[in-house]
């Protein structure tokens, strides 16, 4: 890879004023099972990616052939002559050291190393434990590994090996009118194979910690009785959002809104735009003051954690929101650069085919004060949600609609019966405006998600969700 | 090529998709990044195991599968695809500089002072499927894309155009019409008439088309024979039109065939695996078949006879972020996006702030009081490509009001 590397920069002809090049292989594996059916996949895919800056345009080209690299290098160069032609603003990227360095996660157990059978037995088993009567009793495991390369005009070279480890269980429940899943230990909106349960940046000890045999006879149970459970009526009342919904809370309205590029408007004709502008830094309430979301890039086990982003720039710890007070942006170098500041460390491409786009880290809502126990037994009447099921939000992440996979009414401080269909909507700032309790760190945990999506052409990132419960008043919950 | 891969990996079935992709993409009326990709997928199956690789490396093709199980092996369809241009020599051509001159003529054509966002992409891809069975199919596809986002002092308008000739693509000089200097009117929760315009209707299709018609799971897989929508909604899924963006096979080689899924209302049709709706393993929107080309039966009224039509109500050029919340019932909720204007009398007269909404399609597509004779080509991540007409619905709701 870094001879590939150098010897492409080394053809980088003059009147460029950067350029980088990443070399990425990446290998996916994939067991599913399902009654008692197993479907293993593999994928990988290697290829090479060339960025150059002429005149402040960017060119960009991928080829998964290695020995075309010089022709990609010409299509760049080609692309960013093209657009120069034109003038108009400049690209600004902001200084970064240029780095020289390794890393490699951290795994106690190499999951490509644990043998097929291994991983078959306790896939079967989880799917059997979920148990009969339904539509699909479903079990998976996924392990990603990623080498890459990266190299710059500007003398940075930086290996990284990132092994990425998840599995989950599906129970899906189906009667005439009716479908209603439940998802172990993390879900995703849609079931897609490599993005299914709850991901880390482990080895195959991250699934044996998930126990998935253990776990499965509940999810069946809760998935046949979801069917006949009552429908989540329409109200306006108390919302306790429990750590596995919560990842995709934050990651909708905070993650997003913190892409310094989406805020400046470049992901505008896509993606969409941001609450959170860069003139309402230091000022702008989003929440009580128990709110406070960092993005972390060095959070160990976080799935969105590595060691150098996709431009060289060591991963970073950065406070979104302080006490309820938006504070800071994910950046890039180009993003940064516009505001005359440093990257944050958050530029990821996902593969070699794609341009590094602002994309989350770990982004957590970090934990309070109080016992999650202590916010049930303090709650006269509401609901508790559980896992994500269905998500929409607007461009600008000001407001938005969650539906959730399961739901138990709380009545006098206790659980009560089981909901289903539960839904939730408002506007990002009102609801966070209504959180008055964040459970302690005795709730918090990591998720790890692989299904973000943004840009054009579509890019799907790795990311992290550390979560705890956390209550919210007057929210409009049903549908 | 693809039939050596075949008898080299020892694989029940092999498929090939090569593709060369070029874009621009800009904002802020400034080009933010250009991309260039060619890259190789290739998928085989033996049995249950699938190995999907970036490269033509048959070997490790072959090392990954020798200890997969041989599946059973379906006859080759029978029929042949049938007959459509894929492919167009004014795509394949396109150059950097065509895009940037694309670029700076859209911009060129806004009113003073107005942003474009957007992109411009060319796509080529090989397509070539082969099977231990005998199915053989080879096909190129190209597609041209362009969409614009136009801006404008807090209003925005939207505009796509899409088709496998960019020589063909159509005009998009309406997108500043969206930009109109109208006054911005407040708007309460409730239901309202609505003119619904092509590229929503489309998303809301392309939902309608992932959730209703699977053979087995789909909302209306049970209700063959009854009237599900409106009497005046027809839908059909036809790969070979070339109103859409024609392809004539699917992942498994298999001749996408015409499947009337909607007739006057009532439901007639799923897609299969046998009408050539195969989805390839590991899809990112789920197992089974599901439609790829869909078509909304137009009517017969034009766009200013849709406003008339609608008389005071809502026009809505585009909705966002459309997610299903409750399957069965085809419970979908989103958002709207870009200009969404206020009509009194037949015109627009106001703009009005961004809003949410939740609603039963089938409910929506039973709401159709006069559906428009001109239709747009579009596409989503999950369908190659959707036609439909614009639409006055009786009844839209607006949930929460973002203000």
């Amino acid at each position: 890879m870094r001879e590939l590397a150098e010897r492409t920069l080394g053809l980088v002809p003059a009147g460029v004023e950067y350029a980088d090049v990443r070399v990425v292989l990446r290998r996916h594996e994939c067991i599913h099972a399902e009654n008692g059916l197993i479907s293993p996949l593999y994928e990988e895919t290697e290829g090479v990616a060339i960025r150059v800056l002429i005149e402040g345009q960017w060119g960009f080209a991928a080829s998964a052939f290695p020995d075309r690299a010089e022709a990609a290098l010409g299509r760049a160069v080609a692309q960013a002559r093209a657009a120069a032609v034109l003038g108009g603003p400049r690209a600004r990227l902001a200084p970064a050291e240029p780095v020289v360095a390794r890393y490699e996660t951290t795994v106690e157990r190499d999951p490509f190393a644990v043998p097929f059978a291994e991983k078959q037995a306790l896939l079967v088993a989880a799917a059997e434990a979920i148990g009969p009567g339904l539509r699909g009793a479903e079990a998976s495991y996924d392990c990603f590994r990623e080498t890459k390369l990266f190299a710059s005009s500007e003398g940075a070279c930086v290996e990284q090996v990132l092994t990425e480890t998840g599995a989950g269980l599906l129970a899906t429940a189906l009667s005439a009118d009716d479908l209603q899943r439940r998802s172990y230990p993390q879900s995703v909106p849609r079931s897609i194979k490599g993005q299914r349960g709850d991901f880390a940046t482990a080895g195959w000890e991250h699934v044996e910690s998930l126990r998935l045999v253990e776990e499965a006879p509940r999810v069946g149970e809760e998935a046949r009785a979801l069917l006949s459970a009552p429908v989540c009526p329409p109200a306006r009342t108390t919302l306790i959002v429990a750590g596995t919904q919560m990842a995709l809370v934050v990651h909708e309205t905070f993650g997003h809104p913190a892409e310094l590029d989406r805020a400046l408007g470049s992901e505008a004709s896509l993606a969409g735009g941001s609450y959170l502008q860069p003139e309402l830094r230091g000022s702008l309430r989003v929440g009580t003051d128990l709110v406070t979301i960092t993005a972390d890039g060095t959070l160990p086990g976080g799935m969105g954690s590595y060691a150098y982003d996709d431009e060289g720039v060591p991963a970073q710890r950065t406070v979104v929101v302080e006490d309820g007070i938006f504070r800071g942006y994910l950046t890039s170098r180009e993003s940064a650069g516009a505001l005359g500041e440093r990257s944050t460390g958050a530029a990821r491409a996902d593969g070699w085919a794609r341009i590094p786009l602002v994309r989350m880290s770990n982004v957590s809502i970090e934990p309070g004060e109080t016992p999650y126990e202590e916010i049930i037994a303090s709650t006269k009447d509401g609901i508790l949600v559980d896992m994500n099921r269905s998500l929409s939000i607007d461009d600008t992440r000001r407001n938005f609609r969650f539906g959730s996979e399961i739901g138990w009414e709380i009545k006098d401080g206790e659980r009560g019966r089981m909901l289903k269909n539960c839904t939730f909507s408002g506007r990002t700032l009102e609801f966070w405006a209504g959180c008055d309790a964040v459970a302690d760190r005795a709730s918090f945990r990591v998720y790890g998600l692989p299904s973000c999506n943004k840009g054009e052409p579509l890019q799907v990132a790795h990311v992290g969700h550390g979560t705890v419960p956390a209550r919210f008043r007057n929210v409009q919950v049903g549908v | 090529m693809i039939e050596e891969l075949l008898a080299t990996s020892g694989a029940d079935h092999v498929e090939l998709l090569q593709e060369r992709q070029e874009l621009l993409r800009f904002g802020g009326s400034r080009i933010t990044y250009q991309h260039s990709e060619e890259k190789v997928t290739l998928r085989a199956r033996r049995g249950r195991a699938c190995v999907t690789l970036g490269s033509l490396d048959a070997e490790l093709l072959q090392a990954r599968l020798k200890d997969a199980p041989r599946g059973k092996l379906e006859p080759a369809p029978q029929i042949a695809p049938r007959q459509a241009n894929t492919a167009f020599a004014a795509t394949e051509a396109a150059t950097p500089a065509d895009r940037v001159e694309l670029f700076r003529s859209y911009v060129a054509a806004l009113p003073a002072g107005a942003n474009l966002g957007g992109s411009i992409a060319h796509t080529v891809v090989d397509h070539a499927v082969a099977s231990a069975a005998g199915v053989l199919r080879e096909e190129r596809r190209t597609r041209a894309l362009v969409q614009l986002i136009a801006s404008q002092e807090g209003r925005s308008s939207y505009a796509r155009a899409l088709h496998r000739d960019a020589a063909q693509l159509p005009s998009l000089a309406t997108v500043a019409d969206g930009l109109a200097s109208l006054p911005e009117r407040s708007l309460e929760p409730g239901r309202y008439r609505a003119v619904l315009g092509p590229q929503s209707l489309i998303v809301f299709a392309a939902t309608l088309g992932q959730i209703a018609f699977h053979p087995t799971d789909g909302a209306f897989a049970q209700r063959l024979g009854e009237r599900v929508l409106g009497e005046n909604v027809s839908l059909v899924d036809d790969g070979a039109d070339p109103d859409g963006l024609p392809t004539t096979f699917d992942c498994e080689g298999t001749p996408k065939q015409r499947v009337q899924l909607i007739e006057h209302g009532v439901a007639t049709g799923v897609i299969r695996r046998d009408t050539g709706h195969a989805a390839p393993p590991a899809w990112r929107f789920g197992a089974g078949p599901s439609p790829s080309h869909l078509f909304l039966v137009p009517g017969k009224v034009d766009d200013a006879g849709l406003v008339a039509a609608c008389d005071t109500g809502l026009a809505i050029q585009r909705v966002d972020y459309v997610r299903t919340v409750q399957p069965k019932q085809t419970l979908v909720t989103g958002s709207s996006r870009d200009a969404t204007l206020w009509l009194e009398r037949g015109r627009p007269v106001a703009r009005l702030p961004q809003f949410r909404f939740t609603l039963r399609l089938d409910e929506l597509f039973s709401s159709l009081e006069a559906l428009g004779a001109r239709r747009e080509r579009g596409e989503t991540a999950f369908m190659e490509s959707v036609v439909a007409p614009g639409a006055v619905a009786s009844a839209f709701p607006v949930d929460v009001v973002t203000g």
